[in-house]
């Protein structure tokens, strides 16, 4: 019968003696002895791998979750970064009706007792009144307990949360967000007459015409008349316009001014029924009929 | 002839060792690409931080997520021994792979042909608990053997004990040994003593099998098994063996504790992905405080468990051996404080291991005469109708539009005749409620229960007095704490605050009522409620010792599939429903109804009974405008020689002026 040897080799011509077969065999047991004591094959194929680490991707479960947690605190970040430039805007603007904007599309802001008195006295009382009368607001400032003021705007309002340190809410009011965008347009001027503006197209009068029927205003629509800075700076008034749009219970009355470079349009804002009043009477110049109830 | 048999063997070891070598190769650069890359530092990827949910007093309930990584310098060196005994004995010598083990394992694979032993070293767990699933198949296990390598390559061998250390997980929500030291013991990892630490070390091979909590024979056997292993590698002699084994371990009583509200848990989660999305909520490192009263939710977990055995053992379903713990009854608490709306317990089921559905929020069940506190209000608030008007309780059929005849009935099947609404309403006499709801108007009861906070969607029907639109029992509870608190109305609120892990605040809540009706509109009907404990269907609440003030109504449905309590004090306002999941009847073994009375009073009663315990009771303020008048049950006249039984009602001053 032919040997292994033969069957694998082919003869004796490719045979070899016993003596190298002992070294043979003497090798593969020191190789397997240096393996198994030192682990020479694992150690290859581990130099191999980490070799090609870099070349790999990161994949696989702790990736998958060191990519989530990387994303989540840097959203967290963010959220944070955002809260910190709202506080910071906060300090830089002078009126609750500028907030929508600063929160704006949705979102919340805690802002100081000191802060949002601030903000909301931005506004005149006449304006104001509507949603906080001055009572409640004077009780409200004497009240120890309250301690900040949460601003939260979503779907086109305003909710304020007066809150004592335990989060109860010691007052809440929401204002619609178009009442808040007229009442952000008072004070606001930009460069022109008042026909290169819509509104007041229609309605425009000289201002001599608001001098005489100043007397027979209410007081409080004359006080917010004059607060506009323009006449509060003395500037010339040279016409008079009434906005034909109302929102929200309020108009708009534009004052143009003289400047040396030419013209500027101011905005103030007043309720709408003291805006109906004031261009009947500088459409005729006399004092209006009493109002009354209609039957 | 010897040198035949070396010749034949090494010829044989020649070939095996070249196949083994073209087939090694093969399979490295086969499988390379699908390999993730190693990071510089083990522990780099694994920090997550912890997620952190805290209860009103400031305790802590649960932690989610997070490692807590400590050197090994900070790990016992009997956890160290324990683990290397437990799991890898070779861990010191070889280069990944236990070649020995492994070769073992082949064997007995190859002989089934699939993966029925692992042989896997401590290395090769730690490169699968990394990067692979936990699948067991070949091509994961090439591919740990593969990662066990270069991480052997490029780790020390202190490195990769401590990364495995930090990394497995023991069960109980923790992982990494500091965590598992912390939760088991109350301890630092370096602080475990033999008998600790060789529990402990037997946990990562099957977290919930040897859970000492859950089964504490199976943990005994495992730390008996690794502390055997430690003899026999001459770690600790048998007489510490012996000796740690017989040590009694003092486990840490919070564990309990941190699993409990897990219901509550998961509902405070739900609402935060909402708003801040998966990935911030549970990998943000957020801290989370919110309104669970942990003293009031182990009150409520007590009070459901005794309350679902009662329900098991008289319903027979203790004795079903064949019954699952999911197709038993389940039972569901909700609490309130009606001052605020604060949830301050909450229990979704009878296991949340078993079912994490959660029945106080998610289930919408029929509230049966539950409902009726919205049809009297609707009644006694612009309606006319008084706490002393009298209704017949006489057999009625409804004809309903493009439907059958409508014929209530009482829950007893009996007539009472002539009889005030006070006494209807103690009794739950559906008849009255029927001829009420007709005069009444549903519409004006749906506008009610929607002021009052229930705000599942109510089909305004003749039957909706009977409570035929189903409701969950939080809507049960903040609209009775709208009843309880004098007519404000609380959105039910879970959420204090969420804070980033280093403080600063990214969410508030705010306790923000709107009142919804004056306490002197709601009190002749609050009025009427305490009667129901006092006297009326849930006198059980009275009889099992709970005296403080308290008002409510029971609820069962027709058919008995669901029993319901939903009742209040002036500082709490709790919902208990009972019932099974897949709707069958609740029967006793004697086939007679279980009620909302008699199934979930009970619950209720002692849940109370425990968080009120120390407390000075104290009743319902009476307002301004309301005065008592003593009538004849039957008449609602003032009584007289004729009267057999009187009941003094609560009335609105304009009320006892009419005629």
């Amino acid at each position: 019968m032919e040997s292994f040897e033969k069957r694998i080799f082919g003869g004796s011509r490719f045979g070899v003696s016993g003596a190298i077969w002992l070294g043979i065999a003497a090798f593969l047991a020191i190789s397997l002895t240096v393996e198994f004591q030192w682990n020479v094959v694992e150690k290859w194929i581990g130099s191999y791998l980490d070799w090609h680490n870099d070349q790999r991707s990161k994949i696989g479960t702790a990736w998958e979750s060191f990519d989530q947690t990387v994303h989540a605190v840097g959203k967290v970040d963010t959220l944070v970064g955002e809260m910190r430039d709202r506080e910071s805007e906060v300090e830089s603007i002078n009126s609750i009706a500028d907030v929508p904007n600063m929160l704006s599309p949705r979102g919340g802001i805690a802002v100081s007792k000191a802060d949002f008195l601030r903000l909301f006295r931005g506004l005149s009382s006449y304006l104001w009144e509507e949603w906080i009368p001055a009572k409640d607001l004077m009780r409200m400032t004497q009240r120890e307990d309250w301690s900040r003021c949460y601003l939260w705007w979503d779907g086109g309002k305003l909710d304020i949360y007066m809150v004592d340190q335990s989060n109860e809410v010691l007052f809440r009011r929401t204002i619609p967000g178009d009442w808040l965008e007229i009442v952000g347009m008072s004070g606001k001027r930009q460069s022109g007459v008042l026909e290169e503006t819509g509104e007041f197209r229609r309605r425009v009068y000289p201002a001599d015409r608001l001098w005489q029927v100043l007397d027979t205003l209410d007081d409080d629509v004359v006080k917010q008349l004059l607060s506009s800075p323009g006449l509060k700076e003395a500037e010339s008034l040279h016409r008079i316009g009434i906005s034909n749009i109302v929102v929200a219970g309020l108009g708009v009355v534009g004052l143009e001014f003289t400047t040396p470079t030419g013209f500027s349009v101011e905005r103030v804002v007043i309720h709408d029924d003291d805006l109906w009043d004031l261009g009947n009477l500088l459409d005729r110049g006399v004092v209006p009929e009493p109002w009354s109830e209609p039957y | 002839m010897t040198i035949k048999i070396i010749r034949t063997v090494a010829l044989l070891a020649i070939l095996l060792g070249c196949a083994f070598g073209v087939i090694a190769g093969i399979v490295v650069l086969s499988v390379e690409s699908q390999l993730p890359q190693l990071p510089e530092q083990l522990e780099e990827i694994a920090m997550s931080p912890p997620t952190e949910i805290y209860g009103i007093d400031g305790s802590i309930l649960t932690v989610l997520g997070g490692r807590q990584q400590v050197p090994l310098s900070r790990i016992s060196p009997y956890f160290q021994n324990a683990v290397v005994a437990a799991e890898d004995k070779n861990f010191w010598k070889h280069g990944g792979l236990d070649k020995m083990a492994l070769l073992r394992a082949m064997y007995r694979n190859l002989r089934k042909f699939r993966v029925v032993q692992g042989g896997s070293t401590i290395t090769q767990q730690l490169a699968k608990n990394m990067f692979f699933s936990l699948k067991q198949d070949w091509h994961r296990k090439i591919k740990d053997m593969l990662m066990a390598l270069q991480i052997e390559r490029r780790f020390s061998k202190e490195e990769i004990l401590e990364a495995y250390c930090n990394q497995s997980y023991f069960g109980a929500r923790a992982f990494g040994v500091e965590a598992a030291a912390q939760t088991y013991f109350s301890k630092h990892a370096d602080r475990l003593t033999l008998a600790e630490a060789s529990l402990l070390a037997g946990l990562p091979n099957s977290p919930s099998r040897y859970n000492p909590y859950v089964n504490p024979d199976e943990a005994k056997a495992r730390q008996r098994f690794v502390l055997s292993r430690m003899v026999v590698q001459q770690m600790i002699t048998q007489e510490e063996s012996d000796s740690a084994f017989n040590d009694s371990l003092v486990f840490r009583p919070m564990y309990r504790g941190m699993q409990r509200g897990s219901y509550f848990v998961d509902y405070v989660l739900r609402q935060l992905e909402g708003e801040l999305g998966r990935d911030v909520t549970y990998h943000g490192g957020l801290k989370i405080y919110t309104t669970l009263n942990l003293r009031y939710q182990r009150a409520a977990e007590e009070a459901v468990a005794q309350g679902i055995k009662d329900l098991d053992d008289w319903t027979g379903d203790a004795k079903k051996d064949s019954m699952l713990d999911e197709d038993k009854i389940q039972a569901a608490l909700v609490s309130i404080d009606p001052g605020t709306g604060a949830i301050v317990a909450m229990v979704g089921g009878r296991n949340y291991e078993q079912s994490e559905y959660n029945r106080a929020v998610s289930t919408r069940r029929l509230p049966g005469s539950g409902f009726k506190p919205f049809l009297y209000l609707a009644a006694t608030d612009s309606r006319g109708f008084t706490p002393k008007s009298v209704f017949v309780d006489s057999a009625v059929v409804f004809d309903i539009r493009g439907s059958k005849p409508w014929r209530p009935e009482n829950f007893d099947g009996r007539y009472h005749g002539p009889m005030v609404l006070k006494e209807a309403f103690a009794f739950s006499i559906n008849i009255v409620a029927a001829k009420l709801i007709y005069r009444v108007g549903p519409e004006a009861v749906v506008e009610a229960a929607h002021k009052l906070g229930i705000k599942s969607r109510l089909d305004p029907n003749l039957s909706l007095a009977l409570g035929t639109s189903p409701v969950a029992p939080l809507e049960m509870a903040s609209a009775f704490g709208t009843i309880a608190n004098g007519g404000t109305y609380y959105e039910p609120l879970s959420i204090l605050r969420v804070e980033d892990r280093t403080g600063n605040i990214l969410m508030e809540h705010f306790f923000s009522g709107t009142r919804v009706y004056d306490p002197e509109t709601l009190y002749p009907l609050l009025d009427m409620m305490k009667a129901v404990v006092d006297r009326g269907t849930a006198w059980t609440i009275r009889r099992l010792g709970f005296n403080a003030p308290a008002a409510g109504k029971t609820g069962s449905t027709n058919d008995y599939k669901d029993a319901w309590f939903t009742g209040f004090t002036p500082n709490l306002s709790t919902s208990v429903w009972v019932g099974y999941d897949q709707k069958r009847e609740i029967r006793d073994t004697m086939r007679r109804g279980i009620t909302g009375g008699r199934g979930a009073a009970p619950i209720w009663a002692r849940y109370m009974t425990q968080v009120t315990e120390g407390q000075p009771s104290r009743d319902f303020p009476i307002p301004k405008g309301i005065r008592f008048e003593l009538v004849d049950v039957r008449t609602g006249k003032s009584p007289n020689s004729a009267t057999a039984d009187t009941v003094q009602v609560a009335l609105r001053d304009e009320e006892t002026k009419l005629p």
